[in-house]
Order: structure tokens, then C-alpha cells, then sequence
């Protein structure tokens, strides 16, 4: 009887621990682009930054580990895509504050959130404007074009 | 926007010309600058907010005293602290967030101008890895909207 007595209490706490963790962690479904973006309370904004930021890390430490240290994957990876994380580079407060900016253009809400974070990247480091618009434009239309196409899943 | 740019030369040719002050206003204009004021900060726009910030100030000068007018000002105070977090927000790297540092004296004055400011947004705040207390600008600026729908239905 003490022995279930005590069981029963384990398990309460854990309930309770179980739901205070859920009231103080936002449950986020991850953007797909600026119109969801933008949905999001500032809170929620930051907690993804932050986890965009570590995903992208740790998916692009793994690529050695699933494609092998001298592959083609790998090379690309520290050639390519490793400019593109943000890791390290900027915070999750200056991740917010770039999207807000460049979402901040009614015309760019249509822009993959990956898509957007290359671009704002490009711009902090000073590319030049021409070349920016230029990607912005093309950027908007395959975000256009991505948001007409019917989902897979619906 | 036209009807705003019209404004704005009526109100330039209407300084410019001595008569004297307060110049009679048709009753429309202060709503017309009070919508187009509404309608740039739904559409997000910040550029077009502060030019119809700018004509509704001097439409505010120009009004002759009594309770339009002062609806008015009071309207106007709460989008100029809308301008200083939106206009932070926009120009700063980190505008996201605002604090002491950033925005010196805001978030006392916004919690001693506006009841409830303080259990707004203490759901919203977040302290970085320094223990400094930040505060969300997009949820400040969604305040202090709010508190435009406590005044006349002409705000």
C-alpha cells in the first residue's frame, strides 16, 4: 500500500513537472515563410532563432558523419552552406531583428524563411544592393510560386 | 495617401497665408489623418506612418481648442511612442528588443503613462545571457495600439 501510495505521488510530480515545463516552453510549428514568421509572439521568434541556429550547426557537424570526411556532400558543406549558418555569426536576438526588417516589406512575405536568412545575412556583410535585389526578386517569385503549388501532405 | 498629400498643401498654404490662428478646419480632417494613420501601421508601413504622423502634428497646431483637438493630441502622443519603438525597430541591429541601454528611460515611462504596460509585457520579456532584461518591440507596439481603442471612435 506505501509502495502505490508512493507511486501515485511520483507520478503526480511528474505531471505537474511535466506541465509547468510545457507553460513555460512555447510549443512552435517552424515558419515556412514570412506570413508565418510574422505570427509568431517575439518569444517564439527567439526560441526558433535559436534552435534554427543550432539545427543548422549540428545538421552540417553530422554531414561528415553520414556522407563521409572527404566526400562531395562534405566539401560542399564546408564550402557552401556552412557561410550560410548563422551560427556563431550572429544571435538569436539579431536573427529576430533581420527577419522583422526584411519581412517588414509586405512584398517579401511570401520568401522562404531559409531563403530569407541567406539573404539578410548577404546584406549584414555588405553585398551589394544590385545583387541583393536581384536575389529578393527571384526569391519572391519561387516563394510565389511554392505557395500556389498544392502541399503534399493536405 | 493623396488625400493626405492634399492636406499637407492645404495646411502649407494655409500657414502661408496671415489669418489669424486657430484656422477652421473641416471636421473630416483630423479623421482623415487618424485613418491614414491606422491604416500605415496595419500595413506595416513605416515610411508612409511617420509622413502622416508629421501632417497630423501639424493639423494638431492648427486646430482651434476644444474636445476634437485634444482627442486628437492625445491620439498623437500614443503614435509618437509608437514612432520611438517602431522607428528603434526599424534602425537598430538588434531592434527586436528593446531595454535601458537601448531605448534610455522608455519602458519606465511607457509602465508610468500606461496602466497595465508592466503585466503586459512582463509575459513577453526575456534576459539575455548577462541577466539584462529585454523587451519585445512588436508587442510593445501592439500595446500601445490597444490603448487608441480606449479613446473616442475617432482614434
Amino acid at each position: 500500500m506505501k509502495k502505490f501510495a508512493v507511486a501515485i505521488a511520483l507520478m503526480l510530480f511528474a505531471i505537474v513537472g511535466n506541465a509547468a515545463e510545457r507553460a513555460t516552453t512555447p510549443e512552435i510549428t517552424p515558419p515556412a515563410n514570412g506570413e508565418e514568421f510574422l505570427r509568431l509572439s517575439s518569444t517564439e521568434k527567439l526560441f526558433w532563432s535559436i534552435g534554427y541556429s543550432q539545427g543548422y550547426l549540428d545538421a552540417l557537424n553530422k554531414i561528415d558523419v553520414a556522407a563521409g570526411p572527404n566526400s562531395a556532400c562534405a566539401s560542399l558543406s564546408a564550402r557552401t552552406e556552412r557561410q550560410s549558418s548563422t551560427a556563431g555569426k550572429m544571435s538569436g536576438f539579431e536573427l529576430v531583428s533581420g527577419l522583422e526588417k526584411f519581412y517588414s516589406d509586405p512584398a517579401n512575405t511570401v520568401i522562404p524563411v531559409g531563403s530569407a536568412i541567406r539573404i539578410y545575412m548577404l546584406q549584414a556583410a555588405g553585398k551589394d544592393q544590385a545583387t541583393i535585389q536581384e536575389l529578393i526578386e527571384t526569391a519572391r517569385a519561387l516563394g510565389a510560386e511554392s505557395s500556389r503549388r498544392p502541399m503534399a501532405s493536405k | 495617401m493623396d488625400s493626405l498629400l492634399a492636406m499637407a498643401v492645404f495646411l502649407a498654404v494655409s500657414t502661408a497665408v496671415p489669418k489669424p490662428l486657430p484656422h477652421r478646419l473641416p471636421a473630416i480632417v483630423p479623421a482623415i489623418v487618424l485613418t491614414a494613420l491606422r491604416d500605415t501601421n496595419a500595413r506595416n508601413d513605416f515610411r508612409r506612418f511617420e509622413g502622416a504622423l508629421a501632417v497630423a502634428k501639424s493639423i494638431a497646431d492648427v486646430m482651434p481648442l476644444g474636445a476634437q483637438r485634444n482627442e486628437l493630441r492625445r491620439a498623437i502622443l500614443i503614435y509618437q511612442d509608437v514612432d520611438a519603438v517602431w522607428g528603434f525597430a526599424v534602425r537598430d541591429r538588434y531592434g527586436a528588443y528593446f531595454n535601458d541601454d537601448s531605448l534610455p528611460g522608455m519602458h519606465d515611462r511607457l509602465n508610468a503613462d500606461y496602466p497595465g504596460y508592466d503585466d503586459f509585457i512582463a509575459e513577453y520579456r526575456v534576459a539575455d545571457r548577462k541577466g539584462n532584461v529585454l523587451y519585445p518591440t512588436t508587442e510593445t507596439r501592439r500595446f500601445l495600439l490597444q490603448q487608441l481603442a480606449s479613446c473616442s471612435p475617432q482614434c
